[in-house]
This record gives C-alpha cells, structure tokens and sequence, in this order.
C-alpha cells in the first residue's frame, strides 16, 4: 500500500509541475501577443497555444486536486459518522466515482484515436489534436488511480477497525 | 416515468451523494451522465461526456480562471496584502473600530488583485489579526471582521464567481465586473457602519489605534495603494477600454502582479512555485465543477425541467418579488452546506430559465445572487472564510467567530435589500458602456 501511495504521489507531483509550467507559459505567450498586437505584430496561433496549453494545465491539475482532497465536497453528515461507518460510505461513494471517471478516461481515449484518425488539427498552426486529447484521457486514468487509492485507505480502516474489535 | 420527473429526481440524487460527501464534480458528473444515458443512450452519454471536459479543459475563454487565480495566489505569496493593511491602517487606524475600517477597507482594496474570499481571508488574517490583537481589540469581532470582509473580494472585479455566473449564463463577464463594483462598494461601508457602531456602543471592544500625522498618511497610500491602482487600471481599464479581453486581462493581471511582486522583491523562487502550484490545484478543482456542470445542465436540458420550471414560477399567482426572495432563501440555504463556487454552477441551470422567464435582468441577477452566496462563507456548518481564519488565529473558538458574524449578514441581507429595491445600484456602471 505505501508503495502504492508513493507512486501515486510522485505521478501526480511531477504531472502537476507539468501543468505549472504551462500555467505560465500560457500567461507569457498571450502577454507576448497583446505586446506585438501593439506592434502591428501579433503572435500568430496564440488562441490555439493558450487553448493547448489550457488543456495541459487541467487536465494533469484534475488528478492532483483529488489527491490533495481539493475537490470540494460537503462533509457535515459523514464527518459526524464512527470511522467505520464512514470509510464505508466512502467505499461506496468512490467506487462509483471511481467507476464514471475510468469510463471517462475510455471514452477519453477513444474520442482521441477518432480524431488521430481523421487527421483534426488546429486551424492555423495546424498542430495534431490527438495527443492533448490523449493527454486529458490521461488525466482521467491518474484520477481513476487516485480515486482506487482511496477505496483501498477505507477498505484498510474497515479491516483494521475490524481487526483491532477481534483482539 | 416523464422526462421531467427524471429532472427533478435528480435533483434528490444529487442531494443524497453530496451528503454522502462525494466531491460536487465528481456528482454533477455522475448523475448527468446516467441520467443523459437514460434519456438518450449510454453510447451518447459517454460520447457528450467526454467531449464536454476536453472542451471544457481546452477552452480559451475558459483559461481566464486559471489566470486569475494565479493573478491572486502571486498577490498571497508575495504579501502584497501587508502594504495596503499599512495604507489602510496608517488612514483610519486612529477612528473609533479603526483597524477593523481599516481591514475592510484593506480586503476591498486586496478583493481588486484577487478573486478568492478564502486567499483573502487568509492573508489579511495573517496581516491584520495581530495587530488588532496588539490593541486588545474583541478577538470575536476582530475574527468575524476578517472573515466577513474577504467577501467584499467577490464583489470587486476580477471575481472567480462573477467569471463563472457569466460563462454558465452567457452574460457578458465584462458587464459583471462592472455590475459588482458599486455593490461591493456599499457592501464596504455597511461593514464599516456595523464596526464602527459595534465600537461606539461598546468603546472596549475596539478600542482606537495610533494618530498617524497627514504626512505619513498620504506617503503610505501613495507606497501601498499606488501598485494595486496600476495592477486594476492596468487590468480592469485595458479590459473596458477593448484593449483586451477578459482572458487576456487575466494574463495581463497575473504578468503585471509577478512583476510588482518581483521589483518589489517579495517573490522569490519558493514563493512563485508555491504561487503555482496553488494555482493549478484550484483551478483544477473550479474547471472539473465547470465541467461537471456542463454534462449535468446538458442532462437538465433535454429532461426539460429547467423551462418547465420556469413556465411554473411564471404562472404563479405571486410578484417576481417574492418568488426572487424564495430563490434567495434557497440559495441561503444550500449556502450553509455547500460552496459557493459549486452552489452556482449547480443551480445556475436551474435558477436562470426562472430569472429570465420573470423579467429579471441576467447582471442584475447574478449579482443579487453572488451576494447571497457570500453568506454561506460566513455562516455555519460550511462557513470557509471563518474555517481560514480559525486556522490562522488557533486562540479564538469557531465558534465565537461564527457569533461575531450575525451584524455582517444583517449588513448583507441590507445590501440585497437596497438592490432589489433599487437596481440601478448594479445596473448603472454597466448601463454606461
């Protein structure tokens, strides 16, 4: 298990830090296009750089967020709940999360090999869309393995609980 | 079973894994997409679904939200909050309640470089608290102050939820910006009067701070106050001007906030990463609800409910007024329990078909609404804004701070109530361009 939640923490740090960097990226490359509009030269292909780098940003934010418990949620019935009780309903909740957001990261993957398929690009830059897309259906498949994490935590204090209730 | 009858047993489904403290975005995602799949297909479902997030995800007017929240966390880590509390300070600190006028004016200014009432309560209670402590002000009413004042950073532009009620609406973000300005302003003096009062009634509660002469008044502002006025009119004046649009006025203000943060020397290379990596952990959590309120308001639109809804509120025998009052109830309501950030993208809708359908004005709406929301940071079980503050002054009980609260949310219910009586106080800055 800790070897689990090492790997786990590590993916999602270093993919987040990926995200950072196009955070940054994408405010430069439209700062730089305002500044050359100026000039009666603006940067061509911005809209589709900031577009692409956007698509970077969330989609290796999204599986960080949840492994930093960042996604809001309401707590206040659960959180009055015995432990047990509680990982059980976690159990329950983040298996059918985990269920919606490994068909998410499918359909993800396939909606990519439609468009590497038919050749999409963007328009002026003409830069191939299927691999932000793949790179989303990536996204979803970190957040799946985050979300099987933490079935697996509950799954442990139930058992401990349990464990701890036979001694 | 109708369609509409799917919609609003949805709505109970919703209610019952948010309960069960599923993430907002991880529910609106799975009852959108199993209710769309039992409306239509699953094949469809699956097809919209994923589509909506790499859509949502690689959106550029969407791209604004990151941008401004890492416009607000570079403001947090670089403690730009510190030299307009000193301005502020320095102006008023010498009145009755002083550093309590002086923090709500402080989080007004701080509310114009960032759009996050928790940042901002965060970081004035970091800046603020202790000197109020220093001058033995009530820790209830120096805590509550806080807390209630990083909401005023909503109303102020650039404002996350603002952003958010336009891009769920269609309304233009530019005229929300605008619209929110003069009630933030009067949502400012209200706090002030309810400080001020609260300190004449009971001098010991807040007691006053140093005489500062003018000399040094007007050198702290011109010190303190002069780079959040370049970062706003730089922003805020570029995006009215047509310099800009509002994603790129998010860029703008980030570049412009890094550069002040870095020529005044308070970023250094631990800070900005931090700045970062806040920025992308949030933005994340805003753009997942954003798109998970696109499958769920796709759903809600094929199930009908939304317009059936609307149909029924127009039908019925009541003034708009008060079915307005009703929403807001709601909206106060489901406040206490839930985000206010996800509150909108849920009920918006909803909500807005009805807001349309009785005459309402889209800006005017989502201000009265915006503000409405402010009251759940403040008001227990979810209460965010008092849970920061609670973290960073670990002496004062939540719920004392909570206590400390209730003249803030008469000063709130106030302001809504100037609004619905006289509109223009939203309207006329917007009526303008």
């Amino acid at each position: 298990m800790e070897a689990l939640e090492k790997i786990v923490r590590k993916l999602t740090w270093r993919t987040s830090q990926l995200g950072q960097v196009a955070l940054a990226g994408a405010t430069f490359v439209i700062v730089a296009n305002i500044i050359m509009r100026f000039f009666g030269k603006p940067l061509p292909g911005t809209v589709e750089i900031a577009e692409i780098l956007g698509a970077v940003i969330l989609s290796l934010g999204v599986a960080y967020c949840a492994f930093m418990k960042g996604h809001i949620a309401v707590g206040v019935l659960v959180d009055n709940l015995s432990k047990r009780k509680e990982a059980a309903v976690d159990i329950i909740v983040g298996l059918i999360s985990l269920f919606f957001s490994g068909l998410l990261a499918w359909e993800t993957l396939v909606y990519a090999t439609r468009m590497m398929g038919r050749g999409y690009t963007t328009a002026h830059l003409q830069l191939p869309l299927y691999p932000v897309i793949y790179l989303v259906g990536f996204g979803f498949i970190m957040l799946t393995v985050v979300l099987l994490r933490d079935v697996v935590n509950s799954l442990l204090v139930i058992l401990q609980k349990k464990g701890s209730e036979a001694e | 079973m109708s369609s509409i009858h799917i919609g609003l047993l949805s709505i109970i489904v919703v209610f019952v894994f948010l309960f069960a403290r599923m993430p907002v975005a991880y529910v609106m995602v799975v009852v959108g997409m199993s209710g769309y799949a039992y409306l239509v297909s699953p094949k469809a479902a699956l097809s919209v679904s994923a589509s909506a997030m790499y859509d949502t995800f690689s959106s550029y007017s969407l791209i604004v939200i990151p941008l401004f929240v890492w416009m607000g966390y570079i403001a947090f880590h670089a403690g730009i909050s510190r030299r307009i509390y000193d301005a502020t300070y320095k102006v008023m600190g010498s009145l009755p309640a002083g550093l309590a006028l002086a923090t709500i004016a402080a989080c007004t200014a701080f509310g114009a470089i960032c759009g996050s009432t928790t940042a901002t309560a965060a970081t004035m209670s970091a800046v603020a608290l202790p000197e109020m402590k220093r001058y033995n002000y009530d820790s209830s009413l120096s805590t509550a102050t806080v807390a209630s004042s990083a909401i005023l950073g909503v109303m102020i532009p650039p404002s996350v939820i603002f952003i958010l009620y336009g891009i769920s609406t269609g309304a233009s973000i530019e005229r929300l910006f605008l619209a929110g300005i003069l009630p933030g302003i009067t949502l400012m003096l209200l706090f002030m009067f309810v400080a001020f009062i609260q300190a004449v009634i009971n001098p010991a509660l807040a007691p006053r701070g140093p005489k500062v002469g003018l000399k040094e008044k007007i050198k702290a502002v011109l010190t303190g106050g002069i780079e959040v006025i370049i970062i706003f009119i730089a922003v805020i004046g570029g995006l009215f001007a047509g310099w800009f649009t509002p994603t790129e006025a998010g860029a703008v203000g980030a570049f412009c906030t890094l550069i002040v943060a870095l020529v005044r020397r308070q970023l250094n290379w631990q800070k900005f990463t931090n700045s970062l990596n806040d920025s992308v952990r949030i933005s994340a959590m805003i753009m997942f609800l954003v798109a998970g309120a696109v499958i769920y308001g796709r759903f809600l639109a094929i199930s009908g409910l939304p317009m059936a809804m609307a149909s029924w509120a127009v039908a019925l025998p009541l003034p708009p007024v008060v079915i307005l009052i009703v929403i807001l109830f709601i909206y106060l309501i489901l406040g206490l329990f839930i985000d206010a950030l996800a509150l909108i993208l849920l009920t918006v809708p909803i909500f807005y078909p009805v807001a349309l359908n009785l005459g309402f004005d889209p800006i005017w709406f989502g201000v009265i609404i915006v503000l409405a929301l402010g009251m759940g940071v403040i008001t227990p079980p979810v209460g965010a804004n008092v849970y920061v503050v609670a973290g960073v002054e670990r002496e004062t009980p939540v719920m004392e701070i909570f206590k400390g609260t209730w003249p803030y949310l008469l000063a709130i219910f106030t302001c809504i109530a100037a609004l619905i009586v006289f509109p223009q106080i939203a309207l006329f800055l917007p009526g303008l361009i």
